[in-house]
């Protein structure tokens, strides 16, 4: 046991002690925070941009504005809606009309929202389109300030024309300089169909406001599920969290793991390619050797786990206040003990299945650009949790993930991402064992190949070789 | 009963139909130092390497200290392997004291062992340096540090001289002097013979997988005739002065043009030497203008035997 201590002990500082750890160690999280962050943070800091309508009269012109600010109400009223996950709706509900109450009384929608949660007034971002008169009434003249030639002056003071509607009786004419972003034209063709809605209804007599009338009298599609912790099992965002929070640790659980088999990789390579092998095994044995560096990579990895851990602790304390309330809850409404132990016994066995493998690749190369052509396949097989992370998100009952899910290396990952479902205790417990045996498989056959790699010297033309006389021996038989 | 240090015995290893080494039997008896000889690629790495239970043998057997190999009797052991390196972000002091602590010392015994060490092989200034940044030879001199901290019984170094300067080499000779000084027993492999010849006891030398020879550096040179060349003035018939000698006399070319004297070729019977030739001439009255004892070296035992192997077994070896 002495010994096993003393190789993870080195192999621990020896990795703890380098940068390049504690680089990728702060780095990932940052990394992982603007990732969440950057979709929102794109739409924020996206400046507002002026549009103008050119047609006679002012219908679509008013027809758009209103088809922007309903929009924009309608993202208000969401916020309040999605705001408090494990809130009771009659509590919900009274936000709404304390919400209302403030639009009637002629409050802009952010003071409006302000008065609910001063919070979700930060939340709703700026508004992103700003009409002013057009500059110019042809398209011929209007072409600099579509193109940035010439600026137009606004609200927010001197701009570029982002773009410009042309109205005219056979159609309406879109045009911008940027051609990806279709927010705006979908709002135009928005305002076009209920302009027509309007006329057609109005031609037959019906009054315009029915449309909004029968919204408003619909019956509303209740969600309930035999599992929905709301008032007579209705479904609300405390019931998706679990889901939401599986995907969550099979992803961290996925990066965890192949953060740290990589450095049994580049490890046993330095020992391989520095010719360490003999000077160690005259001092410990094989099993202990790999004991020790699985060991000691196992001790990084909790060294990762903490910092993360408390790197998200002090985020959440320190970011509650900014934070949208419904992660908290939802982070709260998720996080349960039987998602807790399948990720601790599918990191223990992931590690340990993927430890050993990566373990055996690095005792059979030189070099690491030797290791990629051996880690193709592995990759591939890597991929195939964060594929499934995703389809969890939509269908976490697709048979495509129960089926993965019996696959031993990929359950680590994909048996966290069932949980939610419910599974029966007897087919969680299958499925660890399964998981536990295979791992116990994969050390066998990754000590095995270690030792053809340290001890023997075998290389990447033995495996070749070996792959060779396994086709051979294949042809040869049909 | 007091077991050899170490032995191999009739041991056999063989990679896929490459049959590294045959039947191959020594031992390493308390306190000698063996020169462990041969060329590149006879098999001595791969014996060195069975003999300290790295490799388990096709057939045959190793024996350390009169077990077999394990941890607790290779605690008693320092191995240099051929091919050799350390971990290259790891400082000289560390590494010396982390391969003292896998054999069994306590860290602060073997961090002091490693000062000692350093301060007396003159790298003492470098003794936080990482490995990276020494020096090919000062690497290797605290690989060798490394292998000898824990004052080992054996050291079994497999090629200590290569990679290292003349001066280097020669301080390496005195260590392993002081090692054997010491009361360690050594044994290390080289296909430089100068080294063996000057610290070796005893040599094991071992060619295309096989022992060729095992004994001392007298008995490696009685494997061998022995030649004198001799000179004398040209109306002496060297011939027939020795006749009925035991020596075998050949005339050889005349060398000196210009003088008036003939150089002779004289074999040595098994256990004769070259003082041997000089009084049988002398008794017999011939007039002796050149001597030439024609000294033995341990090269050409060497490359004879290597021959002899390579005739004998080399295509055998890859059967």
């Amino acid at each position: 046991m002495h010994r096993i201590l003393l190789v993870a002990k080195r192999e621990y500082f020896a990795y703890v002690s380098a940068w390049g750890f504690w680089l990728g160690l702060l780095f990932t999280p940052i990394v992982l925070i603007l990732a969440f962050l950057l979709p929102s943070l794109i739409e924020r800091t996206q400046p507002a941009r002026y549009y103008a309508v050119v047609e006679v009269g002012d219908t679509f012109r008013n027809e758009l504005s209103k088809t922007i600010e309903e929009r924009r109400e309608r993202l208000a009223r969401s916020l309040i809606e999605n705001s408090g996950v494990t809130k009771e709706d009659d509590a919900r509900d009274a936000d709404l009309e304390k919400f209302d109450a403030a639009r009637a009384d002629g409050k802009s929608l952010r003071e409006a929202l302000a008065s609910v949660n001063p919070n979700l007034a930060m939340a709703l971002q700026d508004e992103a389109w700003i009409e002013i008169p057009p500059p110019a009434r042809d398209i011929d003249a209007l072409m600099p300030f579509l193109s940035g030639e010439q600026l137009v002056d606004g609200p927010l003071g001197q701009r570029g024309l982002f773009a410009v509607f042309i109205v005219s009786d056979d159609e309406i004419q879109y045009w911008s300089e940027d051609v990806v972003t279709p927010t705006l034209r979908s709002y135009g063709s928005s305002a076009s169909i209920n302009l027509e809605r309007e006329r057609v209804f109005s031609a037959a007599g019906i009054p315009s406001d029915i449309l909004d009338q029968t919204r408003e009298d619909a019956r509303d599609v209740v969600q309930r599920s035999p599992s929905g912790s709301g008032q007579a099992g209705e479904v609300s965002l405390a019931d998706r969290a679990p889901y939401i929070m599986a995907a969550v640790f099979s992803f961290l659980l996925w990066l965890l793991i192949f953060s740290v088999v990589n450095y049994l990789l580049t490890g046993t390579i330095e020992e391989r390619s520095n010719k360490i092998f003999d000077s160690l095994l005259t001092s410990v044995s094989l099993i202990q050797l790999m004991t020790g560096k699985l060991l000691g990579v196992l001790f990084l990895s909790f060294t990762l786990i903490g910092v993360w851990s408390l790197s998200a602790t002090l985020f959440g304390l320190l970011g509650a206040s900014v934070m949208p309330p419904e992660i908290i809850e939802a982070a709260q409404a998720g996080i349960k003990l039987e998602l807790l132990v399948p990720t601790l016994l599918g990191f223990i066995f992931g590690y340990l299945m993927f430890g050993a493998m990566f373990l055996a690749l690095g005792s059979l190369c030189d070099t690491i650009q030797e290791a990629q052509s051996l880690l193709s396949p592995i990759i591939i097989i890597m991929m195939i949790p964060l594929v499934m992370v995703l389809v969890s998100l939509s269908n976490p009952g697709s048979p495509i993930l129960e089926v993965l899910s019996w696959v031993p290396l990929l359950t680590p990952f994909l048996l966290i991402l069932r949980m939610p479902e419910g599974l029966p205790f007897w087919l969680i417990a299958l499925q660890i064992i399964w998981m536990a045996g295979f791992s116990f498989f994969v050390l066998w056959a990754g000590t095995r190949i270690y030792r053809a790699g340290a001890v023997h010297g075998a290389g990447l033309s033995e495996v070749n070789a070996w792959f060779k006389g396994l086709v051979g021996s294949k042809s040869q038989a049909s | 009963m007091v077991h050899p240090h170490l032995e191999l015995e009739n041991v056999t290893k063989r990679f896929g139909a490459f049959k590294a080494v045959d039947d191959v039997s020594f031992c390493l008896n308390p306190g000698e130092i063996i020169g462990f000889l041969g060329p590149n690629g006879a098999g001595k790495s791969t014996s060195l390497r069975v003999a300290l239970g790295i490799m388990a043998p096709d057939q045959g057997r190793a024996q350390l200290f009169g077990e077999s190999p394990n941890l607790t009797n290779l605690r008693r052991v320092g191995f240099l392997p051929e091919e050799r390196g350390l971990y290259k972000r790891m400082s000289a002091r560390n590494t010396i004291a982390y391969f003292a602590q896998l054999k069994g010392m306590k860290r602060g015994d073997a961090l002091v062992r490693a000062d000692e060490l350093l301060e007396s092989f003159g790298l003492s200034e470098f003794r936080k340096e990482r490995i990276s940044r020494l020096s090919k030879g000062m690497a290797q001199k605290v690989q060798i540090l490394s292998t000898l901290a824990h004052s080992p019984d054996i050291l079994i170094l497999d090629e200590p001289f290569s990679g290292l300067d003349p001066v280097n080499q020669a301080d390496l000779e005195v260590l392993i002097r002081k090692e054997n000084e010491r009361g360690a027993t050594i044994l290390f492999s080289t296909h430089v013979m100068e080294h063996a010849e000057r610290l070796c006891d005893r040599l094991v030398l071992i060619a295309e997988g096989h022992k060729m020879f095992d004994g001392t550096l007298q008995e490696a040179f009685a494997t061998q005739d022995q030649r004198v060349r001799l000179a004398v003035p040209n109306d002496q018939d060297v011939v027939s002065l020795l006749g009925g000698s035991a020596f075998d006399v050949r005339p050889l070319p005349e060398q000196d043009e210009g003088t008036e004297r003939n150089w002779f070729e004289i074999g040595l019977p098994q256990g004769a030497s070259s003082q041997d030739v000089l009084k049988v001439a002398i008794e017999r009255g011939l007039s002796i203008e050149g001597f030439d004892p024609g000294e033995q070296r341990l090269r050409d035992v060497f490359v004879s035997l290597v021959a002899e192997a390579k005739d004998k077994f080399g295509a055998s070896r890859h059967a």
